[in-house]
């Protein structure tokens, strides 16, 4: 099934992904940004917070925004 | 409909006409790859011009030259031709329809408490929690998004972060924020982040990017580092210390750090570099009210090379014409009592060093060069050489 990922980390992008049916949220944090931390991220599905273990469904909008981020003194 | 939802919907047709007003990025990207493209192209015709001139005329080494630097600017034409063609290329990024907008702005006021559209202003402005980083409340702040400038190819343009209750840093009042200067918030590696975000509408997760900015502190690049929030900056280098490490100019009267302060080497005086001043003869640091002028030569020198109100050069120069002085009297002297001859073995001193003891005759020229010399005068001229 195709799902609308939004990933404001790094460089962040919007792009459809496929994903297997009866993923939950949690697993597919751990496959897309591996490594991290979920807690270190905000992370809504169809722009709500949702548990670690939902199902994500056909067309979910699924975004993972960081809450830690390093400003700087010059871009 | 109701009245909040036509407000909303009102919102997010401004942002819709925010966002097509400028040009797009890709517009500007498109332009600058095409005009460096076309100044390689004027550059090409006119190394080909020359290259015919070097061929005509048998300039082979001038030609070779040429060539070796047509190597790198077709490298470089063929890199700018591919971004050129990937900007061609890509399609377009779609202005993101007004339901979208819509619905970010839903969400917007489902993860803030205060969003607020400024019509007048043209601006949407959400307002973080306060803000305490390492104990230093910076209180809350607005998060305007300037609707006119989302277009803008910096973000700088388009998000403007004003502090509500700003506690700046003490060295500059611009920065309300480690991050924040002048309004501008400089977000590190959220930058990309954010300008995506902005040109496709995605108007909350700007906001939540810039709050994560400003809910976290980077101590390795901020404009003004918390450890140095309440610091007084230091009139030199401009670093800021803390109170205690913080050293005050008598001369200028304004604060130095400790790197940056220094002492006059005579009274001890603390005092910065530009208003100590260098001895002339000793080259230490003293202040102006310790320099003296030599009332022989003028110099200004730091009481230790000064002995009443003269240099120490001075007074060396006055002992050696002292000596100089009294080796001419004594010559004189001899002149006078030994005649033309002792004259010649004074002027050969080492000669009648050598011939110590001999007898001195007056009337003897051959016999100057070996003309004793009395003791006194032997051990003046010692003297004189180990002075010197």
């Amino acid at each position: 099934m195709q799902i609308l990922w939004i990933n404001n980390d790094g460089g962040g992008f919007a792009d459809y992904v496929e994903v297997a049916a009866g993923t939950t949220v949690d697993k597919f944090f751990n496959e897309q940004l591996p490594g991290r931390h979920a807690g270190d991220y905000l992370i809504r599905v169809n722009r709500q917070p949702v548990p670690r273990d939902y199902v994500i469904q056909p067309g979910d909008r699924v975004s993972m925004t960081p809450t830690k981020i390093e400003g700087a003194a010059a871009a | 409909m109701d009245k909040h939802k036509k407000y909303l919907l009102r919102v997010a047709s401004a942002i819709q006409t925010g966002l097509l007003r400028q040009p797009h990025p890709r517009l500007s990207d498109a332009e600058a790859t095409l005009s460096r493209l076309c100044s390689q192209l004027d550059g090409l015709k006119d190394t080909a011009r020359k290259l015919s001139l070097c061929r005509q005329r048998g300039w082979n080494l001038a030609g070779q030259q040429l060539l070796r630097d047509l190597r790198y600017t077709v490298q470089e034409l063929g890199a700018e031709a591919t971004r050129s063609e990937r900007i061609v290329r890509n399609p377009p990024e779609p202005t993101p329809p007004l339901g979208q907008l819509y619905n970010e702005l839903i969400q917007a006021e489902q993860e803030f408490d205060d969003v607020e559209y400024r019509r007048g202003e043209g601006k949407l402005v959400v307002t973080t929690a306060p803000i305490v980083l390492e104990d230093i409340r910076l209180g809350r702040f607005e998060m305007q998004l300037v609707l006119d400038r989302l277009g803008a190819a910096d973000h700088h343009d388009a998000l403007r972060i004003v502090a509500l209750e700003p506690n700046p840093a003490s060295s500059d009042e611009r920065v309300t924020h480690p991050h924040v200067s002048s309004e501008g918030l400089c977000a590190g590696d959220a930058s990309a982040a954010l300008r995506a975000a902005i040109i496709s509408g995605r108007i909350c997760d700007v906001f939540l990017l810039a709050r994560a900015v400003l809910e976290n502190y980077n101590s390795g690049s901020p404009f003004v580092s918390l450890e140095n929030w309440d610091g007084t900056p230091c009139s030199d280098c401009g670093s800021c210390a803390s109170p205690d490490d913080t050293f005050y100019c008598e001369g200028c009267e304004h604060d130095y750090c400790n790197d940056c302060i220094t002492y006059c080497r005579s009274c001890d005086t603390n005092l910065c570099r530009e208003c100590l001043r260098k001895c002339s003869l000793c080259d230490e640091y003293i202040c102006e009210s310790c320099l003296q002028a030599c009332r022989r030569c003028g110099a200004r020198a730091c009481p230790a090379c000064l002995d009443d109100n003269v240099c120490t050069t001075c007074i060396e120069k006055e002992k050696h014409n002292e000596q100089r002085n009294d080796h001419d009297q004594q010559r004189k002297g001899e002149n006078t009592r030994c005649g033309p001859a002792t004259a010649q073995a004074v002027a050969a001193p080492e000669h009648a060093a050598t011939a110590a003891g001999s007898a001195l005759h007056t009337d003897g020229v051959g016999q100057a060069g070996v003309l004793p010399r009395p003791r006194r005068h032997r051990n003046r001229r010692v003297r004189r050489h180990s002075a010197a």
